[in-house]
Order: C-alpha cells, then sequence, then structure tokens
C-alpha cells in the first residue's frame, strides 16, 4: 500500500486537490448566484441544483475545455517547434515525428512495448497519436458542453433582463461564448509559453520540468 | 422543492446529450409549466378574476404593481386594461426563465418555489434594447 501511494503520488495528490478545488468552486459557485438571484428579485435555489444547473456547467466546461485545448496544442507543437536552451523543447535537431528506431515501433519495439507499438498498421499509428487524440476529443467535447451549457446560461440572463433569447448558432458567434473561451486561452497560452522561457534560466532543483541545476542556459531539452 | 429540484436534473440531462433536436429547441418541454402559467394568468385577466390573475404575478412583481399605482393589486392589475393577447406563438425557456410569446404581447415568466410566475407583461419589443413592460418587477 504504501509503494502504491508512493508511486502514485502525483496523480492520487493533483486528484485529490482537483476535487477539492472543484468542491471549493461549486458552493464559491453558489453563493455568486444566489447573489445574483436576490439581485433579479428571484427565488434562491438549494446547493444539489445548482449542482445540475447550465451555470455550474458552463463554469466547469470553460475551464476543462481550455486545460485539454493546452495540453493538446502543447504535446503536437513541441513534436515540430522548437526552443533553444528550454528543457520543455526538444534537441534543436530532433524536430519532427522522428524515426521507428527511436520511437521503439515496429520492429524496434523492446520486450516491455505496449502491443500496439510493435504490431503496426493502423494500430501503431493509432497508438502513436492517441496522447493527443483523446486530449483533443476531451477538449471538443467540453468546449461543446461549453457552448451549450453557455447558451443556456447566458438565455436564462437575457430573460432575466427582458431581452429576448438567442438559438444556440447565434450563440456560438456572441461575445458571451468568446469572451468565456479566449478569457481561458489565453491564459492557457500564457503560462505554457512562460513555462518554456523561464526554463531555460530558471531552475527547480529535483523536477523533471527543469533543467539539472548546473546545466548551461544554452544547452536544449535536458530535464532534472 | 422537491419537484423543482426533480425539474432542474431534467433541464440539465438536456446538455451533454446534445441531438439536434435538443438543441433546437433548447429543452423548452421543461418549461411548458411557464406556458400553462402564462396562460392561466390571461384567462383570469379576460374574465376580471383579479384575485386570481394577481396569484400569478411574480412577488416583486406584484409590489411594484402596486406601489406605482398606489392601491392593491387587483384594482391596480384591473387599471392597467390589458388586452386579450391572443394564443401562444412561442414558448423560449432556460432555468429559471421562461418567456411566452403570444400574438400581440410578450410576457417573460420566472420559476419560483411554488411554481412559475409572471416577471413581466404586456410587453413591447424595441430594437437592441429590453422590452419595454408595462407591468413588471
Amino acid at each position: 500500500m504504501r509503494k502504491f501511494l508512493r508511486d502514485n503520488s502525483l496523480s492520487l495528490v493533483f486528484g485529490g486537490i482537483f476535487l477539492g478545488a472543484l468542491v471549493g468552486q461549486a458552493f464559491a459557485g453558489w453563493a455568486a448566484f444566489n447573489s445574483n438571484q436576490v439581485g433579479q428579485n428571484l427565488s434562491q435555489v438549494p446547493f444539489g441544483e445548482y449542482l445540475t444547473s447550465s451555470s455550474f456547467a458552463a463554469d466547469v466546461a470553460e475551464n476543462w475545455q481550455s486545460e485539454y485545448l493546452q495540453f493538446s496544442l502543447y504535446i503536437l507543437a513541441t513534436v515540430w517547434l522548437l526552443q533553444r536552451g528550454s528543457p520543455e523543447s526538444k534537441a534543436l535537431e530532433e524536430a519532427g515525428l522522428e524515426s521507428d528506431e527511436q520511437q521503439k515501433v515496429g520492429r524496434f519495439a523492446e520486450s516491455g512495448s505496449p502491443a500496439w507499438a510493435r504490431v503496426g498498421g493502423a494500430r501503431t499509428t493509432i497508438f502513436s497519436w492517441s496522447l493527443s487524440l483523446v486530449m483533443l476529443a476531451i477538449f471538443f467535447g467540453s468546449w461543446l458542453v461549453q457552448s451549450v451549457a453557455g447558451w443556456a446560461a447566458f438565455n436564462e440572463e437575457q430573460m432575466q433582463q427582458m431581452q429576448d433569447p438567442l438559438g444556440w448558432t447565434a450563440y456560438l458567434v456572441n461575445s458571451d461564448f468568446w469572451s468565456r473561451t479566449l478569457q481561458n486561452w489565453q491564459s492557457e497560452f500564457l503560462a505554457v509559453g512562460s513555462m518554456a522561457v523561464l526554463s531555460i534560466y530558471l531552475r527547480q532543483r529535483g523536477s523533471p520540468e527543469s533543467k539539472p541545476v548546473g546545466e548551461p542556459h544554452g544547452n536544449t531539452g535536458a530535464g532534472g | 422543492m422537491h419537484e423543482l429540484g426533480r425539474r432542474r436534473v431534467v433541464r440539465l440531462a438536456c446538455v451533454p446529450l446534445l441531438p439536434a433536436a435538443l438543441l433546437l429547441t433548447g429543452c423548452t418541454s421543461l418549461q411548458q409549466p411557464a406556458r400553462t402559467a402564462a396562460a392561466g394568468f390571461y384567462a383570469a385577466v379576460s374574465a376580471s378574476r383579479w384575485d386570481r390573475a394577481c396569484g400569478y404575478l411574480a412577488p416583486e412583481t406584484r409590489s411594484q404593481l402596486e406601489q406605482s399605482a398606489g392601491s392593491a393589486c387587483p384594482k391596480a392589475l384591473a387599471d392597467e386594461k390589458l388586452s386579450d393577447p391572443g394564443p401562444v406563438q412561442k414558448l423560449s425557456g432556460a432555468g429559471t426563465m421562461a418567456q411566452v410569446r403570444f400574438r400581440q404581447d410578450t410576457v417573460f415568466m420566472a420559476e419560483f418555489r411554488h411554481g412559475w410566475k409572471v416577471m413581466a407583461a404586456d410587453c413591447t419589443p424595441r430594437p437592441d434594447k429590453p422590452y419595454d413592460c408595462q407591468i413588471q418587477g
């Protein structure tokens, strides 16, 4: 048990703080929602009902879609794009999908390699792109949920203010949808870009996200 | 409260499923009671059952009506001389709000613990502005 906890501490800790933050968001969002309800002379809603509201769903989904977009783009971008001196970048001469030997696929697979890395054909191709495919699928799925839940929440506010609700396609080109979307995207892209650049010159001893403390600034792709 | 909670759970079930029909309808079937309440309000008005009609008004709407008229709701509502709005032509809804469009009127409904209430009635659209409503909270 102790070994399990130690060997999986990264996912367990981040899974735990994710759940904690989600619960905290639920309570804070519920309070804010009801505050708005009171301001509109409408009735407050119980916590359980807020959890199943379009307002909560939109607030959760708009954050999830941007996180998965961030990682999707980063996973794909780092195949071809380079950053001299950054541990986030591949070595400058290794841009691209690399050779089968480098990627240990087909006849170059090792004894412990996943079966789909060895078998070749469509399965190897799918497995070779599985990380970005799944991340992109989650991104598009959560963005779709944001669009529908955000549409419902937007229309609820529209009618509270005695204005006409919009259809879903009209909402997709509305400033509310793009404001929610882009405010999340800008922060994600900034974080990734910052990480790529700051890690050139700054260090965190012991972290695989950092170069070794004594690694020269100009060395690219060296993890800690 | 329990019935309200059940309705809201069903309402969100429309969100992740996303067939095209639900996208187009915006799950308005869940706001059908709002349509019924709006029609009930105007039925009471046309029958001059002012007490009954006042029961359909949201608390703040009723309060504002009485305050601006300087009289109790039944008399204040009668003095508004609301005309027949015609048949319901369209229902739009989201969350705790609904818009019921009659042929000659638009009514905004809000969901409270004890059912759907008229938040604003006798509403006229204005370009790029909120509706101008004769009765509102």
